[in-house]
């Protein structure tokens, strides 16, 4: 194992899938975590596991108070997820495997699922000519609150059945059992809290833990519908108020994630200023979340039209060199294997 | 009513309302098909008919489905579907009611085989066939292959639409069976999805509520509301015409 790792280091995305450990190695040495910020990781995860436990086990903590944010720090723990299963929070690589069997278990579901189902696929918006399985296209209600809803009952058994092929085909020997363990924790850790409270367990983990990996799936459509996913820069909708992406820890800034995965989660608003803002439609730089939600799913019936949003990065200057999206997806591979081995 | 009341009234209603999404989304699916292919399937415009011999014999249309394999090394070579194509290369029917249609190379079209001739088709021929592709498939590129199949002279055909007007369809067998099929799996859809979730209703509100049939009956909730999802999901992928239909399939490693 060590040489695979090895043998992956030495590759030719080394330097692209190290950027990370060297930013970190050029700073300050950090304890236990690769980069200061990954603390505001673990204290999500922290406070929203310990929501759980209390309304577990205190009668009186079953209360709305502590279940909406409950909820929100489930779709929290989500995000979680997706950070670190595109770069490890901590510098140990059990810990980060223990760690995603910690987050699997917030979701209800495998953290690692996240490597083909969103490094390999989503990040390309498609899975070898066919479509993303979060592809927005896939729902097609009418009335756009619907597919709001509806959008996970799609993505969801399209990402699992597309992880279990990837699974059953991947040469990441590892991967397999880690994915196991995750499913064994998530649903032994679940199982076990029904067989001691059934209904507290159901309604007050269970009900939070699906509602988190619901949500996760729907930010596919909110941050893609009517996005243009062919072109560089135009393929994604970003959310850019501050206090919203310091507690999504910057995770309203998609348009960048999806160009320079390998960045930093934290190093995502600066880039975005430099790289996206000037070759982007302003109707998908949105300000506030809530509002856009509200716009489009409340206030609307109807689907926005699409609109040729790619027209603002054919007027913009040069672009930044990016690399194709088959070289992107290689290299996400790379990473993942990495991350995975070492 | 206590909060616990109240969220395992919410939990019920999250359950049936994607219920209803999931049966609402196959109903307005097969509806929208059924819309797609009205006017080509309605009778006098789908019309049988026997293709006739052309000199190549390559046929008078041809499905292809462009696929890669991939494999760890150790196990089965599954395959996933890049392209499917429909090719109308040209040639002539014999109808049934004595009209000789003419059918140009490159018209607009859709070639319908079954299933089950494509899996023929793209099944393993043996251990020489799995050994000489293994290497390719543990690729990370994987191994890519070409499944293709043609309505040749002689086979029966069923010809739906107007050549030259709108997109024909070109069938090996009665699409109206097809037509016939999906109403079925829809109506298996809704009725089956319906029954399910007022089965596990009946029993989350079997009195004493929150007694031992309760939990029995919201557990089958949870159970059903995953399954639900994914039987969604073999509904979209079973209706969709023959020559949309995604193809897949695995190689098994050979014995021995």
């Amino acid at each position: 194992m060590q040489r695979a790792a090895a043998d992956l280091a030495a590759g030719p995305i080394a330097g692209a899938v190290g950027t990370a450990h060297s930013q970190t190695a050029a700073g300050a040495p950090t304890w236990l975590v690769r980069h200061p910020t990954e603390w505001r990781q673990v204290g999500i995860v922290a406070v929203y596991q310990s929501l759980l436990m209390l309304m577990m086990f205190v009668p009186a903590a079953r209360h709305p108070l502590v279940l909406i944010p409950a909820g929100m720090l489930s779709f929290l723990n989500a995000v979680v997820i997706h950070n670190h299963l595109h770069r490890g929070i901590f510098h140990s690589h059990r810990l980060n495997m223990i760690w995603r069997g910690v987050l699997s278990f917030g979701a209800l579901y495998p953290a690692s699922a996240n490597v083909p189902s969103h490094n390999l696929v989503h990040h390309h918006f498609g899975d070898d000519g066919q479509p993303d399985w979060a592809d927005p296209q896939q729902v097609r209600f009418r009335w756009n609150l619907l597919n709001l809803i509806h959008f996970p009952n799609i993505a969801g058994p399209n990402t699992f059945a597309g992880v279990g092929r990837w699974a059953a085909t991947t040469r990441q020997a590892s991967f397999a059992r880690q994915y196991l363990g995750e499913l064994a924790v998530a649903f032994g850790l679940t199982g076990a809290l029904l067989l001691y409270d059934f209904w507290p367990a159901l309604l007050f983990v269970v009900l939070p833990q699906f509602y988190g990996a619901r949500c996760i799936l729907r930010i596919n459509l909110i941050q893609h519908d009517g996005a243009d996913t062919a072109s560089e820069w135009n393929h994604s909708r970003n959310f850019v108020g501050r206090a919203f992406n310091w507690i999504m820890c910057n995770n309203g800034y998609h348009t960048i994630h999806h160009n320079r995965a390998g960045l930093h989660w934290s190093e995502l608003a600066a880039a975005h200023r430099r790289e996206v803002a000037p070759r982007i439609d302003p109707t998908l730089d949105e300000p506030s979340m809530l509002a856009y939600l509200v716009r489009t799913y409340g206030v609307r019936l109807k689907r926005p039209a699409a609109r040729d949003l790619a027209a603002a990065e054919r007027g913009a200057g040069r672009a930044p060199e990016l690399p194709s999206r088959t070289a992107r997806r290689a290299a996400a591979e790379q990473a993942a294997a990495l991350e995975q081995a070492v | 009513m206590d909060f616990t009341s109240f969220m395992a009234g919410f939990a019920l209603l999250a359950f049936w309302v994607n219920t209803l999404l999931i049966a609402g989304a196959g109903v307005n699916e097969c509806l929208a098909l059924r819309r797609r292919y009205a006017a080509r399937l309605a009778p006098g415009s789908l019309r049988r008919g026997t293709v006739l011999a052309d000199d190549a014999g390559e046929g008078v249309a041809r499905w292809r489905v462009q696929q890669v394999g991939r494999s760890n090394g150790r196990g089965p070579i599954l395959f996933h579907d890049r392209a499917r194509v429909s090719t109308v290369l040209g040639g002539a029917l014999q109808l049934d009611d004595g009209t000789r249609v003419e059918l140009p190379a490159g018209a607009a079209g859709e070639v319908w085989i079954s299933q089950a001739s494509k899996r023929r088709a793209a099944a393993c021929a043996g251990a020489e066939a799995f050994a000489a592709a293994l290497p390719g498939a543990s690729r990370a590129a994987g191994w890519e292959r070409g499944v293709e199949l043609a309505l040749r002279g002689g086979q029966p055909i069923w010809l739906g639409g107007q050549v030259g007007s709108t997109p024909i369809v070109l069938a090996g067998a009665d699409p109206r069976a097809w037509r016939a099929r999906i109403t079925g799996l829809t109506a298996l859809l809704v009725v089956g999805l319906l029954l399910v979730a007022g089965g596990c209703t009946l029993l989350c509100l079997w009195p004493p509520v929150f007694g031992t049939l309760s939990k029995l009956g919201a557990f089958a909730a949870v159970v059903a509301f995953n399954l639900f999802q994914l039987v969604g999901k073999l509904h979209h992928d079973a209706i969709q015409p023959p020559s949309e239909r995604a193809l897949e399939g695995a190689w098994a490693r050979p014995r021995g």
